[in-house]
């Protein structure tokens, strides 16, 4: 059964689509990346799935229950941290793990304290002087330390130091061998592609792209960097390759997936003496769908 | 010790807080202007005879004093002073709420969002933003001056009088400025500086309360003189003005020197704390959460109970303070034949209005708490809890239920502290409890409408519910009849129909505003738990 099934949502803010058709789905014990610019629609799609804002249109069900409806049932399965984790200022940072715990469906009082002392926070201190890290720090303590089945995060390490941000990362790593299923936004690139099974990417209220990592860069080119013996004639003219740079019988381009055999053999016809071959990088992924619009025409326009 | 560089950037504050504020000023100078000029018009319409005889149940009814400034015989005639001294308790509300919400708003509260971090980081000395923040409520209080004035003049009110009494209550705007700009360094909320200053403004008035109560009696009962007390008091210095009697302007000097004194204090205090932080330094607390605080019911006990501590402890002093003068009044009255009839009716009246006055604050601490769900909505952790599995209609169950038991508590509490200190018999104690609880369905209906606003229009919450509180105590019994307002908008106020006296609300209406209550607090409920969070 998925944890999480999202078909055609739309969500509307008086007469401003925040979110257009989307479909997601996630399934038991997977970890999720959800990413894209600011004002995606990120955080409006997740506080739909806890039920705090109504849909326009579509199905939303998080363990086959209504999103809306059947709110407060879902929540007993459920740890989520703000993007924002705003807390009350004259409470202890302790006093509101526990409170947090309680309020969901408990606290493991050994690991509550290990995260504390992973987390390198003082408990005791009023949250009003916690910085925003700190505050973060114990939002995902209470998360993790929770027995959720469903982990949401919205950008969780983005006021976190490195140090903390690999901890954070051990504590996903731990809850996915765990068996939990966990959905976090995030800008940190370097956390959702070592984190996560499968992204899936919002831009201004659609998901433009969703899949595994590895599906997502067959779809995409392949950085190529090569020598030949004899110089490739007219090699940019050859189709698929892009963004080509020559210096000499050195040659650096982008060759898209599909095209790799053909290219191969002319390469190897002019006496291949080097080959360096490079996945995209997350980054570029994203860069790609950021920067470009819709329409596929200015995606060739920037690569050529 | 001060430097000029401990000033830079403050002409760019000034301006950056008089941009800020600059529909909030216009606003404020609107409404108050109209506001004196309707109400100056309605004491014109008083005649003389009526006049005398709202004087003389002043004089005669030590209740009516609390309210109302000392009287003589002089105003009769003088719409100016009539009107000034039945004004003076909403002008003072006015300029302390004024003053006390500009300055924290351009201090405290920017040091609250961060905002004062960014100007702190650019071109600023160490005094500029308190300064600008004082300034700009100078001024402010200077735009209030004038509407009074504009107002008086207009209802054809003498110059020289109403010039005198603008510059007055100007004045008394400075010491407020001054108390909140010494309150926003004591405390590092912005929601305790408030409660500071607010506690500030209910001493000022009790005091010149206390003076004018027990004041003595003009031998021919056309007057009263304040006790020493009213000199221990800001609001009393400017009764004792009198601009239009005996215009004694040198009591100015008196706001000057505690107005410098006040802006000193600040100045030092800000010098000794650090940004963001009070001069109490935040003690480490738990490091684990005490059993009860488990739910939402904890939650709110937790997070208001200091709140209600605030407002329960006063509330006993006052009860017991007045309670025990209601009957002492008989000794400096006894000597004259005239009061011998009224007196015992009075001094009972007397404890009536207390608790009535009572139900005015104690629904401005209700809607307060109602209202705290809404700051905890709009920026604050409300999201996360409610990601848990708490139901909405849980959350607000709390925090009205908080509301309206630490009411019920206030209003038991008072009416048992009358009647206790004023040594009233049984059967009085039993009709004491009878009114409070009478009292209570109106701070029930006043913060059930305030349920409603949050259920239904969370953006416009606040304003909408402080506006039903606002309408309420003006046009109530106390309010109403003060500012002459004809019936039917007195009748808009619940207060009105539970009115002061026993035996004078019937059972029908009572009931009526039980219903009433029940079905806007209900309405609330289904509105929040149907709409969408705003945050």
């Amino acid at each position: 059964m998925s944890v999480i099934e999202i078909k055609n949502l739309t969500k509307y803010y008086g007469k401003f689509k925040a979110l257009d058709q989307i479909n997601l789905t996630l399934n038991e014990g997977e970890v999720l990346g959800f990413i894209g610019p600011n004002g995606a629609g990120k955080t409006t799609t997740i506080r739909i799935l806890l039920g705090l804002l109504r849909k326009s249109d579509g199905d939303v069900h998080l363990f086959g229950k209504d999103a809306w409806q059947d709110a407060v049932d879902i929540h007993r399965h459920i740890a989520y941290v703000p993007g924002d984790v705003h807390l009350w200022p004259n409470l202890t940072g302790g006093e509101v793990i526990d409170l947090f715990g309680r309020l969901g469906g408990g606290v493991d009082p050994a690991r509550r304290e290990a995260l504390i002392r992973m987390f390198d926070l003082d408990p005791s201190k009023k949250c009003r002087t916690y910085s925003k890290g700190n505050r973060q720090k114990v939002g995902l303590i209470a998360a993790f330390a929770s027995n959720a089945e469903l982990i949401i995060l919205d950008e969780p390490t983005s006021g976190l130091d490195p140090l903390m941000a690999s901890i954070f990362q051990s504590c996903v790593e731990e809850a996915k061998q765990a068996g939990r299923t966990v959905l976090m936004s995030s800008h940190i690139l370097a956390d959702v592609e070592k984190l996560c099974d499968r992204v899936a990417i919002i831009r201004r209220g659609q998901i433009i792209e969703t899949g595994s990592l590895s599906a997502m860069r067959h779809m995409t080119r392949n950085t190529l960097e090569v020598e030949t013996v004899k110089p490739v004639e007219a090699l940019h003219t050859v189709e698929g390759v892009h963004g080509l740079k020559a210096q000499g019988n050195h040659y650096v381009f982008e060759l898209d997936h599909d095209k790799m055999d053909a290219v191969m053999q002319i390469l190897v016809s002019h006496g291949l003496r080097h080959l360096n071959s490079s996945p995209p990088t997350l980054e570029a992924l994203f860069m790609r769908h950021y920067g470009d619009d819709l329409s596929g025409k200015t995606k060739s326009r920037r690569s050529s | 010790m001060m430097k000029r560089q401990d000033f830079a950037g403050l002409p760019a504050l000034i301006r950056l807080a008089l941009r800020r504020d600059r529909t909030r000023l216009i606003v404020w100078f609107v409404v108050f202007t109209l506001m004196v000029v309707a109400i100056a018009a309605g004491n014109g319409d008083i005649d003389p005879a009526e006049r005398l005889e709202m004087i003389r149940n002043t004089v005669t009814n030590p209740g009516m004093r609390i309210m109302l400034g000392p009287v003589n015989p002089e105003m009769v005639g003088n719409l100016g002073a009539f009107f000034l001294i039945r004004m003076s308790f909403l002008l003072t509300i006015v300029l302390a709420l004024f003053s006390t919400g500009t300055v924290l708003r351009h201090t405290r509260h920017n040091e609250e969002t961060g905002c004062h971090e960014m100007l702190g980081a650019m071109v600023t000395g160490r005094f500029a933003a308190l300064s600008a923040a004082i300034i700009v409520a100078m001024l402010g209080n200077g735009l209030l001056g004038l509407g009074l004035i504009i107002g008086l003049l207009a209802s054809g009110v003498v110059f020289t009088g109403t010039l005198i009494a603008g510059l007055t209550y100007v004045l008394l705007g400075f010491i407020f400025t001054g108390m909140a700009a010494v309150t926003a360094q004591l405390s590092s909320s912005t929601r305790g500086a408030a409660g500071l200053a607010h506690i500030g403004l209910a001493i000022v008035f009790m005091v010149n309360a206390i003076g004018n109560v027990s004041g003595t009696v003009l031998p021919d009962a056309s007057g009263y003189d304040s006790a020493w007390p009213v000199w221990l008091s800001p609001m009393g210095w400017a009764q004792q003005v009198a601009p239009y009697d005996v215009a004694r302007i040198e009591l100015w000097l008196l706001f000057i020197v505690l107005f410098i004194g006040l802006i000193a204090a600040a100045g030092i205090l800000v010098n000794r704390r650090d940004v963001g932080q009070g001069i109490l330094a935040a003690r480490a607390g738990k490091k684990t959460a005490a059993p009860w605080l488990k739910g939402s019911f904890g939650l709110v006990y937790k997070l208001e109970r200091i709140s209600f501590l605030a407002w329960f402890v006063p509330l006993i002093f006052i009860a017991l303070i007045f309670g025990a003068s209601s009957e002492s009044y008989g000794s400096s009255m006894q000597d004259i034949d005239f009061f011998e009839e009224i007196f015992a009716a009075s001094a009972a009246f007397f404890r009536f209005m207390l608790l009535s006055l009572g139900a005015l604050a104690v629904t401005v601490f209700a809607v307060g708490t109602v209202l705290r769900l809404r700051a905890e909505e709009n920026g604050g952790p409300l999201e996360a809890v409610l990601a848990t599995p708490t139901h909405r209609s849980r959350v607000l169950l709390a925090q009205v239920l908080f509301a309206w038991v630490a009411a019920w508590l206030m209003m038991m509490v008072m009416a048992l502290g009358i009647g206790v200190s004023a040594g009233v018999d049984a059967a009085g104690m039993a009709e004491l409890i009878r009114a409070a609880l009478r009292q209570y369905i109106g701070i029930v209906l006043v913060s059930g409408g305030a349920v409603a606003c949050f259920g239904f229009l969370p953006r416009q919450a606040t304003l909408l519910s402080w506006l039903v509180v606002g309408v309420a105590a003006l046009t109530g019994p106390f309010l109403g009849p003060i500012l002459n307002l004809p019936d039917v908008l007195q009748s808009f106020s619940p207060f009105t129909h539970i009115a002061i006296m026993p035996g004078e609300a019937s059972h029908n209406i009572l009931v009526l505003l039980i219903l009433v209550a029940g079905v806007a607090t209900g309405l609330g409920f289904l509105g929040f738990s149907r709409r969408n969070m705003a945050f």
